[in-house]
């Protein structure tokens, strides 16, 4: 997948020409990125599907004010993430929730610092711990994780697309990775 | 301002869980000789887990379609929006001209007859025929290179 700031260009004239296949290209270039974002934050998988139409479309229409200034993968991640945004204000759902690091953080003080994990548990089973413990984060935080982890996006761009400070971010991904330790540590019975 | 659980507060933990991710990403063997980044690789792993792909195969296709239907809807809105536009100016003018010509019209002709120099003074006879012909000719000449433009010039967007 070429990503670089010429090949954005390229993309970004091709479809403004109306060029053959151009936007579909666009599309299936950043839909992964775009379901990401959406499926994080919503976790309603048919009003995930909407709203990445949604983003393109708006993609679609806003592309002439791309300047170019950020990448585009930034420009498109900002989009689906104030639409995502927008739907759960819509639907009253919290988009970060400041309780809930301090049950985290209760949860790691209980928790023993030599234990070691790998060797404890099966993948399978601590797969599937986590993958609960990650449903229950705020979409907030959800959302920073995987853009982090599976999208490898660095944590300047994480804020552009949020708009979030980097600190903001770093501390964000500091804390969840925490509470995440803490929950499968406490799901397997690993008290201090 | 650092609060109790941001990561400058705390530089080892916070390496440890970036240490993890480089550890998960280069594919390493569990690494026994950190153990403080050990108890995050489950984590780091679970969260590299790619999500299951929601939309259809023919998402990006579909997508394509409408936002190429939703441009061209756009582009008639803002061509019939200019025309109409465009039809009520003209319509004012001639509405205005109309109204002044009313209030105004036999004092003006008079003002204007009474200024052009003329064998017969107060009389509009002489200048109006070939004023009217200027008129005539440059109603004309834009009548042809509208007629033009329209054959030749309207391939471009």
């Amino acid at each position: 997948m070429n990503e670089t700031p010429a090949a954005d260009r390229e993309l970004v004239a091709a479809v403004q020409a109306r060029a053959a296949g151009a936007f579909e290209r666009l599309v299936r270039q950043y839909q992964g990125l775009c379901w990401h974002i959406v499926q994080r934050m919503v976790r309603h998988p048919e009003d995930a599907r909407e709203l990445c139409q949604e983003v393109f479309l708006r993609v679609h229409q806003c592309l002439p004010q791309y300047r170019g200034d950020s990448a585009l993968k930034s420009w498109i991640g900002q989009v689906a993430y104030s639409v995502a945004k927008r739907h759960l204000e819509r639907k009253r759902v919290a988009l970060a929730e400041p309780a809930w690091d301090d049950e985290g953080m209760s949860l790691l003080d209980s928790i023993d610092d030599g234990f070691d994990l790998e060797s404890a548990t099966s993948d399978a089973e601590r797969a599937g711990h986590l993958n609960d413990a990650i449903e229950t984060l705020p979409p907030l935080q959800r959302t920073v994780l995987t853009l982090y982890h599976l999208d490898e996006m660095p944590i300047a761009e994480i804020a552009g697309v949020t708009g979030l400070s980097e600190g903001t971010i770093k501390s964000h991904l500091f804390r969840s990775r925490q509470r995440l330790r803490a929950c499968l540590e406490a799901r397997l019975g690993v008290a201090a | 301002m650092n609060r109790p659980n941001d990561p400058d507060r705390d530089p080892r933990e916070w390496l440890a869980q970036e240490r993890a991710l480089q550890l998960e990403r280069q594919g390493a063997a569990a690494a026994h000789d950190d153990p403080q980044a050990s108890r995050y690789r489950p984590v780091v792993r679970a969260l590299r887990e790619p999500l299951a792909d929601g939309l259809p195969a023919d998402f990006a296709q579909r997508v394509a379609l409408l936002a190429e239907r939703a441009a061209t809807a756009r582009t008639d809105l803002d061509l019939r929006l200019e025309r109409n536009l465009m039809r009520g100016l003209v319509a004012a003018f001639v509405l205005v001209a109309l109204a002044a010509s009313a209030l105004y019209g036999q004092a003006t002709w008079q003002a204007i007859a009474a200024l052009v120099p003329g064998p017969r003074t107060g009389s509009t006879s002489n200048w109006l025929v070939p004023a009217l012909g200027c008129v005539a000719l440059s109603w004309a000449l834009g009548a042809l290179r509208a007629a033009g433009i329209g054959r030749g010039g309207t391939t471009a967007h």
